[in-house]
Formats: structure tokens, C-alpha cells, sequence
């Protein structure tokens, strides 16, 4: 318990520091205000020069009292139109999989990096939701119209 | 001749080095990799020690660079094949070397390399070669490679060093500054093996007098002036190292501490300054426990120096060179090492500071773009205020006294930032590259984020500021203050409590001057500033509910803007969620809503989005309205404007159909259209409007629900005045379909039209009777584009349908109806998509009515449909694969039923299938899954065991025959995997079982990487 919340403090430090252009992140608090490091409200914005330019999206990242031996839950609020993400916004990423490539290391900004990535280059061996799946293998065009639309309801500020 | 070079290795010397001096010639790009790799396989080879050293004594200093690189090479891959004579023996030749190095003057190129070959053999050989410092001072002293034992008879490291020249105090520091960066590096798990941080220990001793001899000088000769820099640098790998030694070790290395104080003189050599700012700032942020109280009063004195104010006043007047912003970084960072003592403390020289850091928040120009101190200065005070509340939250209440000073600070700062944050004119704007453009939007988030947490310590009162700023603006006509104003005012829609006086503070923002200069000066309101003005009245949408005075102004003022493109999307979003919010409250509006509707939609083009949004607005009124008789008109209304739309589209599309045709026979679903053909774009947003006006008229969640199923429910708008509605809207999306139904998106829209009814508990306009949906559903087949999206709504119809005594009826028309669909497909894998919806069809008719499934005719169609989802479970797709393990869960886990006939079919069909069933389950589990999938598969199994007798023999077929697909289990393991899968009956270890077994099956290699 005391490694998860010293580890935060430090990745709060860290990321005050250093974070990359575009993104937010930050402890949420509760609502006398006293300060929730275990769950974290960010943002993640599309890359340039992808479809998901232009846009900003919400996500919440939960860290569990075992962190950072096992990973945080990342889940788009609301829910995102994408074939790794499931229908509740959890978000299906190798990294964030204790079986797969969860380690110790990964920091948030690495977590947010790879959340973005994922996002214009989905991973189709692993569907979270039918909807955003099937029009990604079926019909690219009328996915990157649904993508397009996302954006502009989530627009960068 | 050529490829001979290649191929084998060189057998001379001369061939060696013409080789090393072609890697190194610029230029000849194709040979370099071969070149390249026969010198790397030389390095390798056992010749390599020796080539080493014959090559470390030539005249070209690439070549003798290259030597150093072959002893690193072999250090790191040959070390093992040394005996302990070799090893001293290869010490004296590296340490002779480098004395030769410092005697001939050689290049810093081969000198550092030398000195990283040395660092090299002590991870190599550390027990060998433990107080290597002192030991190469020592040599490098007398000139002479001496062994390693002798350097205890060696004069202490004080008295050597104090004849040791400048250069090579230089290579020590070279040496020195690798080992412990080095050292540095090494994960934490080697650094206990091999305890690198115990054996640095008696280094620092010996380095220390060292850097300490060159730090603490007060009277060096201009010519040390690289020689200082060295030292200093090496002092800032040590001390960045010692972090390290501490965090891992809790090794406080305290030599390391004797001269700080000397160090922050160094501040003012002006040959240091850059080294030692980075050094100090370095310590600062990261391990400021290095530094004695002592220290921190040094600094603060330095603050207050002139010296320092020259440089403050310099920077915060606009001067970003390198060293002017690592001075700011530097006052940053002490403020951040002190950040505790600054929000208490009320001493001068604490207030002096943090006024200091203040303004650093108010330098010259505009954030990012110009201002590169203003980010990290709004992030330590961003800090500042999150350590005061935590500091409020962990304290008793006189810590709050103590803030008074400190809030003080903080609201200065916060109306510093509330000037950086406006905008600039739009034309400066826009001439910004997009990096400048996204950080000065971050600025204004990071600075919404202050001000969000500042909220928990003042409350409420700070609304107070930014009206009054707001108040202000407006009097002035000020757009850049007045934006930024209502910018932050909306920041706290979401912090306010339920029980602070909101509504008290925001009477004075909204007020009837407000609304007045934004409706009667729109045009001259720059698009930004009513921008804010949305997202401020979007975040108190609610206020309005209670203070209903304004809401027709308001919502006056949003429909105004809708013209603007760049508006719209946000406009129309307030416009829905006001309505939405008030609709009861706006009833009295519609008409008038209406008309602003029409206007706007004849004289500007609305897209398609806002119009949805707006549909969805104004039919949330017409939901409020009490009597059905009276939704009727301005559904009407609403539906014109759609149908209007529709007609348009038809006419593009006709047109073009006789422009396109000469035959005379113009066929409207024969165009071809482009996906941004404008009638598409018109059906496609009729499509979406009637969403809209679906989705306003459903029920509000917080309204009561009657439980009361038997209850008569009114016939009005299936057989009654209201049906003519339904027809409309049935009418207007065939229409529609049937010309554009070869788009997709159509299909699509046209889709979710049905489903905003089935959500509905209560009768309603889109509650529709299911022989119109059936009507509609037909209409599809094997061609239909997004087949997955029609039956998917089939799949929305099963569950929301009511059952009465028709819907024995009309489910066996679907069941006909995906069975032909499904058959032509033939395979699940020719559309994933469609065989995923076609079984979710089939689990969902299970649950709601057994009996239309298992009626189904033909025999042979029925058993088709079986076979389908076996295929699918054994397919690769995985979308179809979890939907087949969704329906045989369902399937075996049906209850006893009361019916026998039923019952028997049932049975029936498991006996027949069982064998086939498990087949396919145990052809994924023996490791043709995914990983992600076997939680799904592992369902039908658990159910499968726990009520099936004949289960372990089938599975037990299913492991032992041919379709099994690994070969990397033994019998043996199988019969265990089946006696756990039966022990356990379908209890949660299941689970766990079965991922054993399939990592065993695709064998030990598939475990990914640590």
C-alpha cells in the first residue's frame, strides 16, 4: 500500500515535470477535496496527422493497492468507439495486461503514449467491442467517418 | 578480391587497419555493414586481446580509438577466458596505456575511451581492483602502471594530489565520472549481487579530495578553467549517483556533502555557472535532502543578491536565452525544495520568495510561444496549492490561520495567470505553429486545474474575482478579459457543493446586461469570447432550471450562434441539454423554438450533427407536453422539416438519374452516389434528425416507472390519433431506405430509428407495432450492407419485445428470416460480423421463447443453425467464437422444462451435438484460442461438466483424437487436465485450469517476456 501511493506521488512529480503536449493527468479528489492518488483523471488527445487529430479523450485510470506490481485500469469515460475497447470504455492494451506486458517500469506517460498509439493503430487480434470492430475489418470508410464524428464531439480545447 | 575481404577474416595487421580507416572514411554507405561486421567478428575472435594491443600503439588515432573499442569488446564477452595473472597483466597494459595517453597529449577521443575500457574492467574484475581511484592515482602520479597491491604503500590521495597536474586530474575526472555513471545504471537486482554501491563507498574518499581541491580553490589561474569545469562535472555525476546509493541502499555519502557551500560560489565563475546551475537545480528537485540547512540559507542570501535580482529582473523582462531560463528553472526549483516552509512561514525573506516566484507567472510575453518560464512557474504553483490542501486535510484547523499569507500569494498569482491565459488576437494566433497553439491551450488546462483546487480552500468567494473581472469587461467591451473571465468562471461548475450559495453568485454574472451585449452585439463578439459564453452557460445549465427568467434570452442567444460553423457543434449541444433540462419549464417556448428553427434552417445550412442535437432539443419539449392529443402538431411540424429533406435528396438523386440516363427508363436506386454526395448527406441527416426526435421523446430517466404490467395500455398512437405519426416516420425511413439503402450509413441510421422505441416502457410515438418492425427487417438480406447492424437491431427487438400471443408468430418470420440469411453465408467466417449478430439472434430467442427455435422447419434448417454456431466455436474469428460460447452456455444451462416434448428435443439435440461440442471447445483450450477468449470458452465447459453425464466421455474422446492440436502434451497431462476440469464442477478454478493447460499446449516458450 505504501509502495502504491509513494510510487504515485513520485509518477505526480514526474509528470508535473515532464508530460507530453496535449495530454492532462491528474489525481482525482474526493469531495471533501482531499486527494484520491488511486484514481486519475485523464486526457488523451489524437495524434497528429491521424484520423484522431483534433480530438481529446477522457479517460479514467484506476490503480490497484498492489500497483505497480499489477497494472492500473484505464476506461474512456464515456466510452470510446474503438475495436480495443470494450463496451464499459476499458481499454484492451498488451501493457496494461498483468499476463502479457505489464512490468513494474511502465510509467503513466508511457501508459498514456501507448493508449494514444492505439488509437489510430488498433490491434485486431484482440476486439473489445463488436460495433467499432466489425466496421474496422468490413468497412474502412464508413470507420473512418465514425472516427471523424468521435472527434468532433470530443474536440481538443 | 573484394569478397574475399569479406568473408574471411584479415590475416595482417596492415589489412586490420586499412580496414578500421575504410569504417571510419565517410562516404562508401554499401560497405560499411560488411566492413563493420567482419571487424566485429575479429573483435570476438581469440586473436582479438592481442590485436588490441598491437593496434593501441598506432599513429592513427581512429585506429588506436578502435583499439580501445576491441579491449571493451573483449572485456565484455572474452573476460571469463582470464586467468588471474592475465588479469593484472591486462590492468598494467590499460593503465600504461593510458599514462603513454597522458604523456604524448593524445585526443579526448581515445582518452575517454580508454578511460570507459578501465570502467569496463571493473564491472569485469571489481574484487580485483577495489580502490581503483586511488590506485589510479597513484600510477598516474609516479607515471608507472604499478600493481594493484602496491597502492598500499602508496602516500595518502591528500598528499598525491597535490603535485598531480591539471591534465591528468582531468583523465581521473574522466575515469571517475564513467565508473560512477556506470554504476549508476546497473539495475538494482545485479547492484545487490555484486554490491556496486558498498564498493563505491572507499571511492569517494579518495575522489573527493580531488574535486574538492579544484571546487574550493579561490584563487585559480585562468588557465583551470577546464579543468574546474571537469571537476565540477564529475562532483554532479557523484552527487546524482549518491541519490541513487540512497534510494537503494539508504548509503548517505557524506564527503560528497563537505563542499556544497563552495559549490553555490562557484555560481559566480562565470566558466561554472552553466555546470553548477544545472547541478544545483538537479539536486534541488530531486534530492534536496542533500543540502544542510547551512546550504539553504546560502541560497536564500544568494537569492537576495544583486547578482541574482539582475538576473530576475532580466528574465521576467523577457530575456529566454538558455542560461537566463535555467536561472528561472533554478529559483523554481529551490521554490519547490522549500515548498513547505514557504506556505507556512511568515518570515521576510519567505514572503520575498514566494512574491518572487509569483512573478515569475507575469514575464513578458505570451506562454509558450514567448514565455518559456510561465509553464513550469504555473506548475509550481500548481503544487504549491495541492501541498496547502493536503497540508489542510492532514493539519488541525490553526494551519489554516498560518494560509492567510499564503492564500494571498496564491489569488496574486491567479490574476496574473488570468492576464496570460487570454488570447491573443486571432490573426497572432493563428501564425503560431500548432505546438505553440496546443501549449498555450494546455497553459489555460493547467490553469483551469489550479483553479479548481484553489476552490477547495476558498470556497465559493472566489467566484467573486472573475464576476467582478467579467463585470468589468463588459462595462469596458473588453472581449480578451471578458473571455478569459467567463473561461474561468466555468471552470467550477463540477467543484461547486449542493449546499454552497451557487445560485447567489451567479445572479450577479447573469444578469440582464449580460445578456443584452450578448444578443444585441454578436456580430461584434469575437468568435472565442462566445465560445466561453457557451461553455459557461452549458456548465450551469441546471441554474437556469431554478432562475427561469433568463432562459429564454439564453436559449435565444445559443439558436443566434448556430449560424456560426465554428459554433454550431457546441450551440446545438447546448441547445439539447438546456431543453432537455428545462423542458417542462419550456413548454410554453415550442412555438417560438420552431420558428427559430425554420429561419435558421432556410437561411443558413445547418449540418447534420446540429441539426440532430437541435431535433433532440426541441422534442424533449414536445415530450413535456402532458396530453398526447397535443404532441401531435409540433411533431408534425418537426417531421416537416425532415421531410423537406428528404424530398430535396430526391430530387438531387432524380435528376441525376435522368441526367446520367439516356434510355428513359431513370431509375432512383440505380445513381451512384460518392459518400459526400450531397443527397446523401440530406437522407443521412433526415435519418439522424428522426433519431433525434426519438431520443427527446423518451421518458426522462428520473420519472417514475409503473410496475404494473397488466395495466390497459392506451391504443392512441399504434391504433389511435397518433398512429398517423408512426406511419409518417415508418414511411419517411422505407423511403428513404429503399432508394438509399445500398450506403452503409444508411442502413445504419435507419436502424437506430427502430431502436429508440424498444427502449421505451410506456407508449410513444416511436413505440411501434412489431409488424412495422418485421416489415422493415425483411426488407434485408444477404447483400444488405451492415447485415450486422439489421439483425443486431432484430437482437434489440427479441429483448424488448413484450410477448403476447402473436409473438409465437412473428418470431418464427425471423427465425426463417436469419436462418436464409445465415445459410447463404454458408460459412461463419464469409462475414464474422453477420454470424456474430445471427447467434446472439439465436441465444437471445432461447431466453425469450425456446419454443420458436426449436419448431423451426425444415429439420434440416434447424440442424444447419446448430452446426452454424459449432463452426463458429471452432472458428478463428473471435467475435462469432464468444457469441457460439454465449449461446451453448445458454443453451445447456436451459431449466428443466415443463413441456416434455421440449424437454426431450433438448436432449436431443446434446446427445447428438455433445460429442462435437466438446470437440471444439477442446480444440481452442488445446491452444488454438487467444488468450483473451478462454474466460468466454471456459463457460459452455463449466456448464457442460456440471450437467451433462456423458461430458468426461466426450471430452475425453475430444483430447485423445485427431483435430487436437498440439503435440506438446502428454497423454498424461491430459487425463490430469480432464480429472481437475471434472473435480472441480464448473467451479471458478475452472478457469485457472484450463489457462494452464492451453499455455502447456502452446508450450513453455509462448510465456511472454519478463
Amino acid at each position: 500500500m505504501a509502495l502504491c501511493q509513494n510510487r504515485l506521488q513520485e509518477e505526480r512529480k514526474q509528470w508535473r515535470k515532464d508530460h507530453p503536449f496535449g495530454f492532462f493527468a491528474k489525481p482525482q479528489r474526493n469531495a471533501q477535496g482531499v486527494l484520491d492518488l488511486k484514481v486519475w483523471e485523464c486526457g488523451i488527445p489524437g495524434k497528429e496527422k491521424t484520423l484522431w487529430e483534433g480530438g481529446l479523450f477522457k479517460m479514467n485510470v484506476t490503480f490497484p493497492d498492489e500497483y505497480p506490481t499489477k497494472p492500473p485500469k484505464c476506461k474512456f469515460t464515456p466510452p470510446l468507439f474503438h475495436p480495443n475497447v470494450y463496451p464499459s470504455g476499458t481499454v484492451c492494451l498488451s501493457i496494461l495486461n498483468e499476463e502479457e506486458g505489464w512490468k513494474p517500469a511502465i510509467t503513466i506517460k508511457q501508459i498514456l503514449l501507448g493508449v494514444q498509439d492505439l488509437l489510430d493503430d488498433p490491434n485486431p487480434e484482440s476486439p473489445a467491442q463488436a460495433e467499432a470492430y466489425n466496421l474496422f475489418k468490413k468497412d474502412r470508410a464508413a470507420y473512418e467517418t465514425k472516427v471523424k464524428k468521435i472527434v468532433r464531439e470530443n474536440p481538443a480545447p | 578480391m573484394a569478397s574475399n575481404t569479406y568473408d574471411q577474416l584479415p590475416t595482417s595487421l596492415e589489412e586490420v587497419v586499412s580496414l578500421v580507416l575504410q569504417l571510419y572514411r565517410p562516404g562508401a554507405q554499401v560497405s560499411v555493414v560488411k566492413t563493420q561486421e567482419t571487424l566485429h567478428r575479429l573483435q570476438r575472435s581469440p586473436e582479438g586481446w592481442r590485436l588490441a594491443n598491437s593496434l593501441s600503439n598506432h599513429e592513427n588515432q581512429e585506429v588506436r580509438f578502435f583499439a580501445a573499442l576491441t579491449f571493451i569488446v573483449k572485456l565484455n564477452t572474452d573476460a571469463k577466458s582470464l586467468g588471474e595473472e592475465d588479469v593484472q597483466a591486462l590492468l598494467t597494459t590499460l593503465i600504461n596505456w593510458l599514462i603513454r595517453c597522458l604523456e604524448i597529449s593524445e585526443g579526448q577521443l581515445v582518452l575517454r575511451k580508454l578511460c570507459s575500457t578501465l570502467v569496463v574492467f571493473f564491472f569485469q574484475f571489481s574484487s580485483s581492483w577495489q580502490n581503483c581511484i586511488k590506485h589510479l592515482i597513484y600510477c598516474v602520479s609516479v607515471g608507472s602502471a604499478l600493481p594493484y597491491e602496491s597502492s598500499q604503500d602508496a602516500p595518502d590521495v591528500q598528499s598525491m594530489i597535490q603535485q598531480l597536474p591539471d591534465r591528468k586530474a582531468v583523465a581521473i575526472f574522466w575515469f571517475a565520472s564513467t565508473l560512477v555513471e556506470e554504476v549508476g545504471k546497473t539495475d538494482s537486482n545485479s547492484m545487490k549481487q555484486h554490491k556496486f554501491h558498498q564498493l563505491m563507498l572507499p571511492n569517494v574518499d579518495d575522489i573527493v579530495p580531488l574535486i574538492s581541491k579544484y571546487i574550493t580553490d579561490h584563487n585559480p589561474t585562468p588557465d583551470q578553467a577546464n579543468v574546474r569545469q571537469e571537476a565540477m562535472k564529475c562532483y554532479q555525476s557523484w552527487v546524482s549517483y549518491s541519490h541513487r546509493a540512497f534510494i537503494d541502499d539508504g548509503l548517505i555519502l557524506e564527503p560528497l556533502r563537505t563542499f556544497t557551500n563552495a559549490t553555490i560560489m562557484c555560481l559566480a565563475d562565470e566558466n561554472l555557472y552553466e555546470i553548477t546551475m544545472e547541478l544545483l537545480a538537479d539536486v534541488l528537485s530531486t534530492y534536496c535532502k542533500f543540502f544542510s540547512e547551512d546550504d539553504f540559507q546560502t541560497l536564500f542570501a544568494l537569492f537576495n543578491s544583486q547578482w541574482a535580482q539582475e538576473r530576475y529582473q532580466r528574465l521576467v523582462q523577457g530575456d529566454y536565452d538558455f542560461d537566463s531560463i535555467q536561472f528561472g528553472l533554478f529559483t523554481l526549483a529551490f521554490g519547490d525544495a522549500t515548498l513547505q516552509d514557504l506556505a507556512t512561514r511568515t518570515e521576510p525573506q519567505y514572503q520575498q520568495f514566494l512574491t518572487a516566484l509569483g512573478g515569475l507567472l507575469g514575464a513578458e510575453g505570451y506562454p509558450v510561444h514567448e514565455d518559456k518560464i510561465f509553464v513550469p512557474a504555473l506548475e509550481f504553483w500548481n503544487a504549491f496549492v495541492e501541498n496547502m490542501i493536503d497540508s489542510i486535510w492532514s493539519e488541525d484547523e490553526t494551519s489554516l490561520l498560518e494560509n492567510t499569507f499564503a492564500q494571498m500569494h496564491v489569488t496574486q498569482a491567479i490574476q496574473k495567470c488570468w492576464r496570460k491565459i487570454q488570447f491573443p488576437p486571432s490573426e497572432i494566433f493563428n501564425s503560431w505553429d500548432s505546438v505553440d497553439r496546443t501549449g498555450f491551450k494546455d497553459v489555460r488546462r493547467d490553469f483551469s486545474d489550479l483553479l479548481q483546487q484553489f476552490y477547495l480552500i476558498t470556497k465559493i468567494p472566489i467566484l467573486d474575482v472573475f464576476i467582478t473581472l467579467a463585470n468589468k469587461a463588459v462595462e469596458n467591451r473588453n472581449w480578451e478579459e471578458l473571455e478569459a473571465s467567463l473561461f474561468c468562471l466555468a471552470c467550477f461548475p463540477d467543484t461547486i457543493g449542493d449546499t454552497e450559495p451557487r445560485d447567489e453568485y451567479l445572479d450577479k454574472i447573469f444578469t440582464a446586461q449580460i445578456f443584452s451585449l450578448f444578443s444585441t452585439a454578436p456580430d461584434e463578439i469575437p468568435l472565442r469570447t462566445m465560445q466561453s459564453f457557451l461553455l459557461l452557460v452549458d456548465g450551469y445549465a441546471d441554474y437556469f432550471e431554478q432562475n427561469t427568467a433568463y432562459l429564454p434570452n439564453v436559449l435565444n442567444i445559443v439558436f443566434g450562434t448556430l449560424a456560426s460553423p465554428a459554433l454550431s457543434y457546441k450551440a446545438s449541444r447546448t441547445i439539447q441539454k438546456l431543453c432537455s433540462d428545462c423542458r417542462k419549464l419550456l413548454v410554453p417556448e415550442l412555438d417560438s423554438f420552431l420558428k427559430q428553427y425554420q429561419s435558421l434552417n432556410s437561411n443558413s445550412s445547418i449540418d447534420k450533427h446540429a441539426k440532430e442535437a437541435i431535433m433532440e432539443g426541441i422534442a424533449s419539449l414536445v415530450q413535456a407536453i402532458p396530453l398526447d392529443k397535443l404532441k401531435l402538431k409540433p411533431l408534425d411540424e418537426l417531421l416537416n422539416f425532415i421531410e423537406a429533406d428528404i424530398e430535396e435528396c430526391f430530387r438531387i438523386i432524380a435528376f441525376q438519374a435522368t441526367s446520367e440516363d439516356t434510355s428513359g427508363s431513370a431509375h432512383m436506386n440505380s445513381v451512384t452516389l460518392t459518400a459526400d454526395s450531397p443527397a446523401l448527406q440530406l437522407g443521412l441527416g433526415a435519418l439522424k434528425s428522426i433519431i433525434g426526435i426519438g431520443r427527446g421523446l423518451q421518458t426522462p430517466h428520473d420519472t417514475p416507472i409503473y410496475l404494473d404490467e397488466d395495466e390497459e395500455r392506451s391504443p392512441f398512437w399504434t391504433t389511435g390519433e397518433g398512429s398517423r405519426i408512426q406511419t409518417r416516420i415508418a414511411s419517411m425511413v422505407n423511403r428513404v431506405y429503399d432508394v438509399l439503402g445500398a450506403h452503409g450509413d444508411i442502413v445504419d441510421a435507419a436502424c437506430h430509428v427502430w431502436r429508440q422505441g424498444f427502449r421505451e416502457l410506456e407508449p410513444g410515438a416511436f413505440v411501434v407495432a412489431p409488424a412495422m418492425i418485421i416489415q422493415f427487417l425483411l426488407k434485408a438480406n444477404f447483400n444488405t450492407p451492415r447485415l450486422g447492424c439489421v439483425i443486431g437491431t432484430a437482437c434489440s427487438f427479441v429483448t424488448s419485445h413484450k410477448s403476447n400471443n402473436e409473438s409465437g408468430e412473428i418470431f418464427a418470420t425471423l427465425v426463417h428470416w436469419i436462418s436464409q440469411i445465415l445459410q447463404q453465408q454458408d460459412q461463419p467466417s464469409n462475414d464474422p460480423e453477420v454470424a456474430q449478430n445471427g447467434i446472439d439472434f439465436l441465444t437471445r430467442l432461447l431466453s425469450k421463447q425456446l419454443s420458436s427455435l426449436m419448431s423451426h422447419q425444415p429439420p434440416s434448417s434447424l440442424e444447419f443453425l446448430f452446426f452454424f454456431t459449432l463452426k463458429a466455436l471452432a472458428g478463428t474469428d473471435p467475435l462469432p467464437k464468444s457469441a457460439a460460447a454465449d449461446f451453448w452456455s445458454t443453451f445447456i444451462g436451459l431449466p428443466t422444462q415443463e413441456d416434455s416434448a421440449m424437454q426431450t428435443a433438448i436432449d436431443n439435440v446434446l446427445q447428438h451435438l455433445g460429442p462435437m461440442l466438446a470437440e471444439a471447445l477442446i480444440y481452442n483450450m488445446g491452444g488454438q484460442a487467444a488468450r483473451s477468449e478462454l474466460d468466454k470458452l471456459s463457460d459452455p465447459l463449466k456448464k457442460l461438466v456440471t450437467r451433462q453425464v456423458r461430458s468426461k466421455s466426450w471430452l475425453e474422446a475430444a483430447l485423445s483424437g485427431n483435430s487436437f492440436p498440439s503435440d506438446k502434451v502428454t497423454t498424461r497431462e491430459k487425463t490430469v487436465f480432464l480429472q481437475k476440469i471434472m473435480n472441480l464442477r464448473g467451479s471458478r478454478g475452472t478457469n485457472h485450469v484450463v489457462r494452464e493447460f492451453w499455455l502447456a499446449c502452446r508450450g513453455t516458450n509462448f510465456a511472454y517476456a519478463s
